[in-house]
């Protein structure tokens, strides 16, 4: 028994060996993906060049439902609608689910875009929670509204898809605002390739950006920190995380904040599901699980252009709660998916992304906190040496680093949307610091998430707080 | 590497101020001895040059097309296609096809070879806009054969193109079709672009044999004329609902007062756009009234049905 002590060489020599073994797979995983999206964008980025020139429809665009899901979000919620009216796209109509708001967000609606109550006939395919009454805008011949009673973000998708008309349907988050060329490019893959069911856009950070009346007018870094920091995490999530899974037909996630689906493959898979807070990626993981199961040919695709803005928490609280609940989300995603992992047919969703997601990304903080503490407490003990325990720090520090600066450097590569010299200061300040504490940070945040999923504690729509920058 | 990208913005925003400008004075019949564009500033000036070209239109295209000439800018377009980048073949390949610039027709040819699809795609479509007749025997094989050419830029390109060259392609595309190769859905999408209003054997073949919804609704975009219909009416009990809303399309345009009673069930579908497209049908055919119409929006007891029939129409006032 003396062998399990802390103390005791073997644990001692167990946990040394077992922390590098895990930064080691990790580094090599990171930096694959790295190099698969450098190679990928490399590819990419010379089919854009005729992009530049005015282009007229082709005729073959598919018409497109946009669903806005929203909870409370009074403040940025007319701005949002004024982004996704404004879109260059040939046929598209926007839904609104208000998901049983407590704020005046039915109010705010009603005032600016002239709601009047609409009897439309409403099939319910998918099972939601009652809906109230559907509006349609006197101004916008484009635009309806659905009033439900609140059953959370998948059952607002859900009665979202219930009342869309179009054969694709674009998730976007309330909060967010589209680029006008953006639904243009991301249901380019559609028109492509008769296999394609979901595509990913990019999302990034609006803090810090100057919007008007939906427009975005000229493209800022946030003065606050927390925000800052997303700014970078965000490119590297979106960057070189999901561009190198989709090079491999493996991406798991594609975000709720903007993604492109095919409504009848999704409404066959039974719609988003309503017990998990990570509805989007559960959704993909579910459609690779049964896809894969029934043999279907299918594509899932990220592409890192067309841009979604949106507002990311600048307190400590509500970016708790967010990642959280993204934690969580994970792991309601992969563990309720378990069947995708090495399966027969899984492929490399099933055979790659599957097991990275489930030892990096969802076990990845626990083992990143309990790897600090054990090493902390190691060197407390002085049962390791200083220098052991510097040489682990400074490798975990240095890995996060790399990673972000890559990511900046992929960016400054290809898209380089923030063009001054103050914004690629400003993003290696914030590419080194957040390494300092941020990342340590978020690391016990989603341990937390991680935990509270294995003690199955519920979790609502993600409330934050807004500045209405937007 | 920022702090170049940076100047290099700059420079290149006030040399396309300039080349507006002159671009402007040229095309109001101003008379100007043209300024000597240096070499680095030549992509820029095409950028712009194509800019203009896609959004004038009539007699200005043609004073644009001088412009290439005025500017002495031909020989340099010519070695960019053959020494220059990837961007520079790209837009020197599309520039030379919209000037209709029958002197780079052999350096055009190397480009169709290239790996890229784009810039192969370019060179085709260049070549197609120099000479319709003379590149269909060259591009038109390759379209068959480049499955990676993108179809929306291939549509594109063929909606645009002279007839010559579309019935040149449709022609051998009926041909190939009938070979039943593995790709056949995708040239049924091409055909649909270049579609000449005329009916085709090969719907009858797929309308009658296939299973694949995909091709019957490729199929179903291409009937065009009545002596089709017995072969669309025999696709009424197809559950697919997109060859239901293609059914519903045909049967707007060329319909007759037998099929309105298909048209009427397909008003009770569950889904939303076939609904819409069946009531559009019927509201447009001709030997429909709007008493017929009101009788029809009584006579439903289904909501759904009712609600479509009512939207439809308050649309059409709207138009």
């Amino acid at each position: 028994m003396s062998e399990l002590n802390i103390d005791s060489p073997l644990f001692i020599r167990f946990s040394e060996w077992f922390f590098l073994g895990y930064f080691v797979a990790i580094s090599v995983g990171y930096l694959t993906l790295n190099l698969i999206s450098v190679f990928s964008l490399r590819a990419y980025l010379p089919n854009k060049v005729l992009e530049n020139i005015p282009q007229i429809y082709s005729g073959l665009e598919p018409p497109v439902s946009i669903l806005v899901p929203a909870y409370n979000e009074q403040l940025t919620i007319v701005a949002s609608i004024q982004s996704l009216l404004q879109l260059s796209y040939p046929l598209y109509d926007v839904i609104i689910v208000n998901d049983g708001s407590k704020d005046k967000t039915m109010e705010v609606l009603k005032e600016n875009f002239g709601l009047i109550p609409y009897p439309e006939a409403y099939r319910e395919l998918l099972k939601t929670k009652t809906v109230r009454a559907i509006y349609r805008s006197t101004q916008y011949s484009n635009l309806r509204v659905i009033d439900k009673e609140n059953g959370g973000k998948a059952d607002a998708l859900n009665a979202g898809i219930n009342a869309s008309h179009y054969p694709l349907f674009c998730s976007v988050d309330a909060d967010s605002m589209l680029q006008r060329n953006s639904l243009q490019r991301i249901t380019y893959p559609f028109m492509e390739d008769s296999r394609v069911i979901a595509v990913g856009g990019t999302v990034r950070v609006s803090n810090g950006c100057k919007v008007q009346d939906g427009s975005l007018l000229e493209i800022g870094l946030p003065k606050n920190m927390l925000a800052l920091f997303q700014v970078v995490e965000y490119l590297r999530a979106f960057l070189f995380g999901r561009l190198g899974w989709s090079v491999l037909d493996a991406l798991l996630i594609i975000s709720g904040a903007f993604g492109v689906f095919r409504k009848d493959v999704v409404m066959d898979a039974g719609g988003f599901r309503t017990d998990t807070v990570g509805e989007d990626m559960e959704l993909v993981v579910r459609l690779h699980r049964t896809l894969r199961k029934q043999k279907k040919a299918y594509r899932m695709v990220f592409l890192p252009d067309p841009v979604s803005w949106t507002e990311v928490p600048e307190d400590f609280k509500t970016l708790k709660n967010q990642r959280i609940r993204w934690q969580r989300g994970l792991c309601e995603s992969l563990f309720g998916n378990l069947d995708l992992l090495f399966s027969r047919n899984g492929g490399a969703a099933g055979w790659i992304a599957f097991p990275f997601m489930l030892l990096f990304e969802c076990l990845g903080p626990m083992v990143e906190v309990v790897g600090y503490i054990l090493m902390l407490a190691f060197c407390w003990l002085d049962l390791i040496s200083w220098p052991v325990f510097l040489v682990y720090t400074f490798a975990t520090i240095s890995l996060g680093m790399l990673l972000s600066l890559l990511s900046l450097l992929l960016e400054e590569m290809s898209f380089h949307i923030y063009n001054r010299p103050s914004h690629v200061i400003g993003m290696l300040f914030g590419a080194i610091v957040e390494n300092f504490g941020y990342r340590q940070l978020c690391s016990v945040w989603r341990l937390m998430g991680l935990l509270q999923w294995l003690f199955g504690k519920k979790h609502g729509w993600g409330e934050m707080k807004r500045k209405g920058s937007l | 590497m920022r702090i170049f990208s940076i100047f290099a913005e700059r420079r290149s925003l006030n040399f396309r101020k300039k080349a507006e400008d002159w671009l402007i004075r040229l095309i109001a019949g101003e008379k100007f001895e043209p300024p000597k564009i240096a070499d680095r500033d030549v992509l820029d000036f095409l950028y712009l040059w194509i800019h203009f070209q896609e959004i004038l239109r009539g007699e200005s295209k043609q004073t644009l097309n001088q412009a290439l000439n005025l500017f002495a800018l031909e020989p340099k377009i010519h070695k960019m296609i053959i020494r220059g980048g990837f961007e520079e073949q790209l837009i020197a390949a599309t520039a030379v096809g919209r000037s209709v610039d029958k002197q780079a027709w052999d350096l055009l040819l190397v480009l169709l070879d290239k790996a890229s699809p784009l810039m192969s795609m370019t060179a085709a479509r260049a070549l197609v806009l120099i000479d319709p007749v003379k590149a269909s025997d060259i591009v038109v094989p390759l379209i068959i054969q480049h499955r990676d050419w993108m179809p929306s830029r291939l549509v594109l390109m063929l909606k645009l193109a002279d007839p010559l060259f579309r019935q040149a392609f449709l022609t051998r595309l009926e041909y190939e079709v009938q070979q039943s190769p593995p790709y056949l859905l995708r040239l049924m999408r091409l055909i649909g672009a270049v579609q000449l209003n005329r009916p085709l054997p090969l719907t009858e073949k797929f309308l009658t044999e296939s299973d694949d919804p995909n091709l019957v609704v490729a199929s179903l975009k291409l009937v065009c004329h009545p002596s089709e219909l017995e072969f669309v009416r025999g696709r009424f009990n197809d559950e697919n609902w997109s060859v239901q809303v293609q059914i519903a399309t045909v049967l707007g345009k060329i319909g007759t007062p037998q099929d309105v009673s298909h048209l009427l069930s397909l008003l009770n579908s569950k889904q939303w756009w076939v609904r819409y497209r069946a009531t559009q049908a019927l509201i447009g055919l001709p030997f429909i009234n709007r008493r017929a119409i009101n009788r029809l929006i009584e006579s439903r007891s289904d909501a759904f049905a009712r609600d479509i029939l009512l939207q439809v129409i308050a649309e059409n006032a709207r138009k």
